[in-house]
């Protein structure tokens, strides 16, 4: 996708995009995106390549590889790492999707879920169907897209809650309120039913 | 979907409370700016007794209590199983070619000892497949497998593993995607065009046979080596989902997001995206996505990062830009291998729009009605026939007659469009005459309207008037060898058309050809002893000689050319302007000749002659005036070199407003010359005004627009501004490297710019670094200025002395 756009663009039209996308030129962020999507897959595709199974990858360690291989890093400053992140964490949410599915595709057994580790605290290695998890945030951007926005930006993406607070333009408060309460609302969607 | 969120949900069988809703959610999110103690009391406060609101509450404050570290580290996730080395039929799997999102492809080797064949092997998502569609699944296979077409990747084998994953085996196709071999190949309009034609063809036979292909993109277009390309993942789509209005919804539950079906949103047609039965218009609405993004560089719309419905809203409502104005207002140049964006504008202007435009229509009955139509339109572009895309006005099939028979006469031979030329426009005329009731057109009046419009059309040829012309030269030269055998016996004939060919291709800056063209019109003319038609050839040859730096030839023919023009009809408005004409042009020669003092009286003649006979042809006046101000400069007659200078820039005024490229370069030589006055604010304030001329009507990109740059940083450099220079000298270089081709000497220049600048800041690292990036580049280029080399090289030695 946008395979020869990516070859011409140069770092430097990379962050001016990024400057004109916060500066709200919308176009600018689709650009951004089909630039970020393909350099994600691509990374992904890599690692994937080189690597067998048991071999586990960090969706977040991947946004920050892209970010380092997209942007001249001399030129953006922290708020506009921020504003690339806001961007990837969509994109490697949807990439885990996809991943999601096709591992579905590959398993033995159909219904065998994707998962991915959660890092809750009662439970270190407690995982969750990344496929229901997405489900769940279509439910929670339905009811509140910023609480959604907060968790894509923070887990999807790794962005501290300061971090998430600039990316969104709202005070860390705010940020703090809104995780807390989103993240309470999607540990009761995936909880397993009660036995 | 997301919608139906605040409805009952089915409830598991073991009667669990009912999950949050909307209402619950939004007081507990409300209640985190209470203060903690009086969190509790507050929501109940809100409940006002509703105890299954509270109970919802209860349950979300427990949550938020047990879900401390939830989602708090990153993801990890465990990649793709792989099925390399695992044998599928007679193919055993070698490496992963791609991943997609209806499954893994692999290439496949079948070694029966006798004979080795590489395959590709695409493994399904087993989800997508229903125990029901089994017995579907071996049907479609066996239809596809009898689809065979060069521009199709054909289907070889299939079935289900011993693990139940379903399979096909596909012809492998050794290529690479289409979006990635125009880039590599640096592939023109043409060439792209070319393309899409064969895949119109495969794409009709396909649909011939009932299959329709459901999910073209550029990922699933290969080209091979050989250039042709291939379609893949032919109906595999259809295979997967056998009933479209069923399956349209099919997974709608699991992520509320159309990826569940299975095609691509970017490329997807409004009714596959409304969940409605796929056509053969269908794909012809994707391959319209497709060749929009060949064309122009972009999709037609963006989806990338949109919710479903906004997705849908957005492709099934809106109509998208033409291509021609997605370029207009790209930021981004257009790909590699098509022309510049406003080159690239002009071309897709008109048919090519409609053609893609046609093919995108919402309405699959108002698109082309088969890919062989969308083919046949393609073919009607190519010939400069009318395409049926854009109607039939009477205007637009005359256009297209004439624009036709341009090229092609030219390079089979002109009696040919003559006839023509004179056929359509006689059948005018007629017309006229008939309602004018005027008398009938004569033998004679048909032969001048022949030869006016075939002057005409060379004329319109002509790279000053048309851009697009590049191989016009090539037809202009073809056509010379036929001049002999179609215009014997008709010498007047045969005159006008070598010096119109003879002049086109000066223009064109094919020298030695126009010097033989005009040679030879001279020869005929100079029987018909007609004076301006002679001194006309002169002229033509006057410019020839210039472009050679044969100034004395040059004069020569100038100065032929002025006596006949004196002596014969010296007072006709034709031989005045032909006067002012060719006195400018002397005196625009003999600057290059350094003869500032001739070209001063030259120029100084020809604007008088203009005064006296009230000869007001601005564009002619305002060049002259330039080369008296260029003259008066050389001669340091500096009062009257500005007063020229402002004569130029208000007759370019009058003539075309101020935003215009011509007074821009007026104001850069201003600029110039106040520069070697040592007047640098007026300079600076001269290339200030120019470069925003520039800017707004030639673009940011624009060779000129990098000139205005580098002399601005010149000129500040010397001022003292260095900050601004170095803007200035920064924006040049990437300007130039835009905007000229690679290794083109005025990149150098910006180079040499910048350098002087970092010199200037005492940055000699990057100053050498620039100054010798400059000098290999004009070292290089094989017609460079000798002193421009020097001068850079002069540069380095300074910086190397430096420590």
């Amino acid at each position: 996708m946008h395979g020869y756009l990516m070859k011409e663009e140069t770092a430097d039209d990379l962050t001016s995009k990024l400057h004109r996308w916060t500066d709200g030129d919308v176009a600018a962020r689709d650009e951004l995106v089909a630039l970020v999507y393909a350099e994600l897959k691509s990374i992904a595709r890599q690692q994937l390549r080189g690597e067998r199974c048991n071999h586990t990858l960090q969706p977040t360690a991947l946004v920050h590889e892209a970010y380092l291989k997209l942007i001249n890093i001399e030129q953006v400053d922290w708020q506009d790492r921020v504003h690339f992140i806001a961007v990837s964490a969509r994109i490697m949410r949807q990439i885990l999707v996809d991943s999601g599915r096709r591992k579905r595709a590959g398993k033995r057994q159909p219904d065998t879920p994707l998962t991915i580790l959660t890092g809750h605290q009662k439970n270190s290695d407690e995982v969750v169907d990344v496929l229901a998890l997405d489900a769940a945030m279509h439910e929670l951007e339905a009811l509140n897209p910023t609480h959604a926005n907060v968790v894509e930006l923070r887990y999807f993406g790794g962005l501290t809650i300061p971090e998430t607070a600039a990316a969104l333009n709202v005070s860390t408060p705010t940020v703090n309120r809104a995780w807390r309460s989103a993240r309470a609302w999607l540990y009761l969607q995936l909880q397993p039913p009660l036995q | 979907m997301c919608s139906d969120i605040n409805s009952d949900k089915p409830v598991d069988a073991d009667s669990a409370p009912a999950k949050p809703d909307a209402r619950a959610f939004q007081l507990f999110s409300a209640s985190l700016d209470q203060p903690p103690a009086q969190r509790e009391s507050w929501l109940q406060a809100q409940c006002a007794g509703d105890a299954d609101l509270w109970l919802q509450i209860e349950r979300l404050l427990q949550a938020e209590k047990d879900s401390t570290g939830f989602l708090e580290s990153a993801p990890v996730w465990q990649p793709v199983r792989d099925h390399c080395g695992e044998q599928i039929g007679a193919y055993e799997l070698i490496r992963v070619l791609a991943q997609g999102g209806m499954g893994t492809v692999y290439l496949g080797r079948r070694n029966d000892g006798a004979f080795e064949q590489q395959v590709a092997v695409k493994l399904f998502n087993p989800r997508s497949l229903s125990g029901a569609s089994q017995a579907h699944f071996d049907t479609e296979r066996n239809i596809l497998a009898a689809l065979e077409h060069p521009g199709i990747a054909r289907i070889i084998d299939g079935g289900e593993t011993e693990d139940g994953i379903p399979y096909v085996v596909m012809e492998l196709v050794q290529g690479q995607t289409i979006s990635r071999y125009c880039v590599q190949h640096k592939l023109d309009l043409p060439g792209r065009l070319g393309l899409i034609l064969k895949l119109c063809e495969a794409l009709d036979h396909a649909h011939r046979c009932g299959i329709v292909h459901r999910d073209i993109k550029a990922d699933n277009v290969l080209v091979t080596e050989q250039g042709e390309p291939k379609l893949i993942d032919f109906g595999i789509a259809k295979i997967l989902q056998p009933d479209d209005v069923a399956t349209g919804h099919a997974e709608p539950a699991l992520t509320g997001s159309l990826t569940g079906r299975l095609m691509t949103p970017e490329y997807a047609s409004p009714e596959q995206l409304r969940g409605e039965a796929t056509m053969p218009g269908s794909d012809i609405y994707s391959l319209g996505v497709l060749m929009y993004e060949l064309l122009t560089g972009s999709r037609p719309h963006h989806v990338a990062g949109m919710s479903p419905a906004e997705m849908e809203r957005v492709v099934c409502r809106t109509v998208p830009l033409d291509p021609s104005k997605t370029v207009a207002g790209s930021k981004s140049a257009p790909p590699p291998g098509l022309a510049d964006a406003a080159t690239l504008q002009r071309q897709l202007r008109g048919d090519l729009d409609r053609i893609v435009m046609t093919a995108l229509r919402l309405e699959p009955e108002l698109r082309y009605a088969s890919a062989a139509a969308l083919a046949s339109d393609i073919r009607r572009y190519f010939a400069g026939q009318p395409v049926v895309a854009r109607g039939a006005s009477r205007w637009y099939r005359t256009a297209k007659f004439v624009h036709r028979h341009q090229p092609v006469v030219i390079a089979t031979g002109l009696a040919f469009v003559l006839l023509l030329a004179a056929l359509l426009q006689l059948a005018v005329q007629v017309e006229e005459a008939r309602t004018q009731r005027d008398i009938a057109v004569d033998q004679a009046r048909q032969a001048a309207l022949a030869k006016d419009f075939l002057i005409g059309m060379i004329g319109r040829a002509d790279p000053y008037e048309n851009a697009d012309a590049p191989t016009l030269a090539g037809a202009l030269r073809q056509s010379i060898s036929e001049l002999d055998e179609q215009f014997a016996g008709q010498p007047e004939l045969e005159a006008d058309m070598r010096y119109a060919i003879g002049y086109a291709l000066q223009n064109l800056g094919e020298i030695p050809l126009a010097r033989v063209q005009l040679e030879r019109a001279l020869a005929l003319r100079v029987a018909t002893q007609d004076p301006l038609k002679l001194a006309e050839v002169y002229d033509g040859l006057g410019i020839v000689c210039w472009w050679e730096s044969d100034f004395a030839c040059s004069d020569r023919h100038f100065a032929d050319a002025l006596e006949l023009l004196e002596t014969g009809h010296a007072t006709s408005i034709e031989s005045i302007a032909m006067r002012v004409d060719v006195l400018s042009s002397r005196a625009g020669m003999q600057i290059d000749q350094g003869r500032y003092d001739l070209s001063r009286d030259y120029a100084e003649r020809a604007l008088s002659l203009a005064q006296q006979h009230s000869y007001d042809d601005k564009e002619t006046l305002a060049a002259t005036w330039l080369n008296l101000a260029t003259a008066l400069e050389g001669l340091e007659q500096n009062e009257a070199a500005l007063d020229a200078f402002q004569k130029a820039l208000s007759m370019q005024e009058d003539l075309t407003g101020t935003m215009h490229p011509s007074y821009a370069i007026i104001l850069n030589n201003m600029a110039l010359y106040y520069f070697k006055l040592g007047q640098h604010e007026n300079a600076v304030q001269a290339l200030t005004e120019a470069l925003g001329i520039r800017r707004q009507t030639l673009g940011e990109e624009h060779p000129q627009t990098a000139t205005s740059l580098f002399n601005l940083a010149r000129v500040l450099i010397d001022t003292g501004q260095h900050a601004a220079a170095l803007e200035y000298a920064l924006e040049a270089v990437r300007v130039a490297e835009l905007g000229y081709p690679d290794n083109h000497p005025r990149i150098g220049k910006s180079h040499e710019a910048l350098a002087l600048v970092y010199q200037a800041l005492q940055q000699f690292d990057l100053a050498r670094q620039h100054a010798q990036q400059a000098a290999a580049i004009y070292a290089a280029a094989h017609d460079v200025d000798p002193d421009w080399l020097r001068s850079a090289n002069e540069l380095l030695q300074q910086l190397s002395s430096i420590e």
